[in-house]
């Protein structure tokens, strides 16, 4: 006589046998529509991605340009990349370099600042481009706005004219730059500046009470060696060491990133920017994207009445 | 005699805590200043104003008896002039240090920018430094070896002198005055108020150098120091109207920054540096002893009485200078202050650091000291006041 468990486990699978087909073929169904939509959806995504690295027919590489859209648009780095190009191959004092910014598209994210202060390998108490972060109106109509303020580099600069030995001086380029091996550090030009795009290096460092790891990547050793790699502001290799060579004890100050237009690249604020918010150029190409961008309604330039004709225009 | 020697050991404290502030600023660099992005110009650069006008106003003086001929002050033409020296490189040095690079700052002649301001008032500074110094080396040197007319020689040094002394006390003003983008400094009056205040301090410290050093007994000490208490009161209610007249335009203007200048000044995190110090201590006090002084005729000869006036009206004077070019800076930053961007050196106060007065104190007593050794070893003391021109 079968056991009572035995007979349990026979009585199941009889039961089973005998479960509708309507849900065991309906969960069947229903996966089976599922599978069938991921698929479909796998497929379509491998294809929007591989519409970016699917060799060509022809068996040659694509265009690659890894930021063109499947509309054909180019992101405008490309093209200010181009025009900067372009702009390189002109003798100097046909350039006149301008930026852009859209405050539109401004999210306050300060990448531009963290990326001009990595780029420049910027000391503790030295800032060239910093974001004023505005909050305006009353609850519940409130706002904020951002405004990020590199220097101005103005057609007619207060500090260039204050300047006791000439160290800062506005090349033919438009650029308004310091020579640190002339500047004596008297922050007069910091004090006439309107725009507070000027900074003074008293020879602060980051690592300064940072404490010793002995054989870790961390710790003041390794702070100290990577603060003593040099920086290649106006393309000269300069290192900071305990010796408070230039800049320490110099005005510092935004330069378009020089070092890196006569390499053919955009300043850094500028690649960096996740909303695309700044625009580099030549304002002497009629046909570039800072031109374009200056003769829209709505730009503007930050305190005007100053007289100081700034070379960096804002898109309020 | 118990006083000279704690004013002795009081300068040797000066000069040791000073040498400690050369050696720290020396072995750390400017990191151990107190100033920041915004306030770049702070102790030592109001230092540098105070000692520099207060040179001019002392070479004023000094013309009283070497160019003009005043009997009032017969006598002292020599003294004074030794004293707007030492001033003048207590200012010098004060600027020195406040450099980035001072090791540098022979750029400033050998590639002048002459559309700024400040090469003008250094290459002045400069000028009315030599000029001083040349018309010591003449006043010190025997008759007998000078080939020209010494006193000839001596009034065309002052007559070249004089004017340049009174555009060297405006320079500072000029200095200021002409940042548009400062709106308090950026007055018309600055370089008016300096050279007037910069007289104020020189008659203080010509109040000083009488009272302790002055010969009570010399023919015309009582009339001179007369003279010297009155002439210090209308400069004192001179300088109650400017300080009056450039806080009440500037907040009256409506400008923004400059109200927030003035506000600063008035009722700010130091209000008691206006008030206390520089209205009251530097002001009212000195008005209320000098009025005394004029009309108690005991008090001529308590140096005490005059001593503290004169201290008060520098110390006054001093603070005048920081209140002017602090503030300015402090409040003219707030764009930056609404970034998140934050470290000391974007803080908006600033506070000198013990470093910082260490430098001062020890500049100062450096200069105290060498003008009393030179003024001792020329025999320019007791300062004897005579009748008829110079000795």
């Amino acid at each position: 006589m079968p056991s009572k468990n035995e007979d349990s486990k026979e009585n199941k699978g009889e039961d089973q046998k005998k479960l509708p087909i309507e849900r065991r073929g309906f969960i069947k169904m229903m996966g089976g529509a599922l599978g069938v939509a991921a698929t479909a959806q796998l497929t379509t995504r491998v294809e929007r991605v591989g519409a970016a690295v699917t060799p060509s027919a022809t068996g040659q590489l694509p265009d690659m340009n890894p930021i063109a859209s499947a509309s054909g648009e180019y992101d405008v780095l490309v093209r200010m990349q181009e025009e900067l190009r372009l702009a390189m191959k002109k003798p100097v004092e046909e350039r006149k370099w301008a930026m852009v910014i859209n405050l539109r598209k401004c999210v306050g994210c300060h990448a531009c600042t963290i990326a001009c202060v990595s780029e420049n390998k910027l000391p503790s108490g030295v800032v060239y481009r910093w974001v004023m972060d505005e909050e305006s109106g009353t609850y519940p109509n409130v706002a904020r706005r951002f405004i990020p303020r590199p220097c101005m580099h103005c057609d007619n600069p207060p500090c260039t004219k204050v300047c006791p030995v000439g160290a800062t001086y506005k090349q033919v380029d438009g650029t308004v730059v310091i020579d640190y091996n002339r500047c004596i550090g008297c922050r007069f030009c910091i004090v006439s500046c309107p725009y507070t795009a000027r900074v003074m290096d008293y020879g602060d460092e980051y690592y300064e009470d940072t404490p010793e790891a002995e054989g870790l990547i961390v710790g003041q050793e390794q702070a100290e060696a990577c603060v003593e790699a040099p920086n290649f502001e106006y393309t000269t290799k300069r290192n900071r060491t305990e010796k408070r060579n230039s800049p320490v004890g110099n005005a510092r100050k935004c330069h378009f990133c020089l070092h890196r237009l006569e390499n053919g690249m955009l300043p850094a604020c500028v690649t960096t920017c996740i909303g695309r918010v700044n625009y580099f150029g030549d304002l002497n190409n009629p046909d570039s994207m800072v031109s374009e961008m200056v003769a829209q309604p709505g730009i503007t330039r930050i305190k005007e009445e100053a007289g100081t004709e700034p070379s960096v225009y804002y898109l309020f | 005699m118990w006083l000279k020697k704690i004013i002795f050991g009081i300068l040797l404290l000066s000069l040791a805590f000073g040498g400690w502030g050369v050696f720290i600023l020396v072995t750390n660099g400017q990191e151990v200043l107190g100033l920041n992005s915004f306030v770049v110009w702070g102790l030592w650069m109001s230092l540098y104003v105070l000692f520099a006008s207060m040179a001019a106003g002392m070479f004023a003086m000094s013309t009283f008896d070497l160019l003009f001929k005043l009997k009032t002050f017969a006598g002292t033409g020599k003294v004074f002039l030794l004293a707007s020296f030492a001033s003048l490189c207590a200012g010098l040095a004060h600027i020195l240090v406040n450099e980035g690079r001072p090791e540098r700052v022979i750029n400033v002649f050998i590639y002048p920018n002459w559309d700024s301001v400040l090469t003008w008032s250094v290459w002045i500074y400069t000028a009315i430094a030599i000029a001083t110094a040349v018309l010591l080396l003449v006043l010190f040197i025997p008759e007998r070896k000078i080939p020209v007319n010494k006193d000839k020689l001596v009034k065309g040094l002052m007559i070249i002198g004089f004017p340049i002394a009174v555009l060297a006390a405006g320079a500072v003003g000029f200095t200021l005055s002409t940042q548009a983008s400062q709106a308090f400094w950026n007055e018309a009056f600055f370089p008016i108020l300096f050279p007037i205040f910069g007289l104020s301090a020189g008659f203080g410290l010509a109040r000083i150098l009488v009272a302790v050093f002055g010969d009570k007994k010399s023919h015309g000490y009582d009339h001179a120091t007369r003279i010297m208490a009155i002439s210090t009161i209308i400069l004192l209610f001179a300088n109650l109207y400017i300080i009056g007249s450039l806080l009440f335009v500037s907040d009256y203007g409506g400008n923004p920054a400059a109200v927030a200048a003035v506000e600063y000044i008035l009722f700010g995190p130091y209000w008691y540096g206006f008030w206390i110090f520089q209205i009251g201590l530097g002001v009212l006090i000195p008005l209320v002893i000098l009025a005394r002084i004029v009309l108690n005729h005991n008090l001529k000869h308590k140096w005490l009485w005059a001593a503290s006036a004169g201290t008060m009206v520098i110390v006054g004077t001093a603070v005048a200078r920081l209140n002017f070019i602090i503030p300015a800076q402090a409040v003219a930053r707030e764009d930056f202050l609404s970034s998140p961007y934050s470290g000391v050196r974007f803080a908006g106060e600033y506070i000198p650091t013990m470093p910082e007065w260490a430098v001062s104190v020890g500049i100062t007593a450096l200069f105290i000291v060498l003008f009393y050794a030179t003024a001792k070893k020329m025999k320019l003391l007791p300062i004897v006041f005579k009748n008829g021109g110079t000795k």
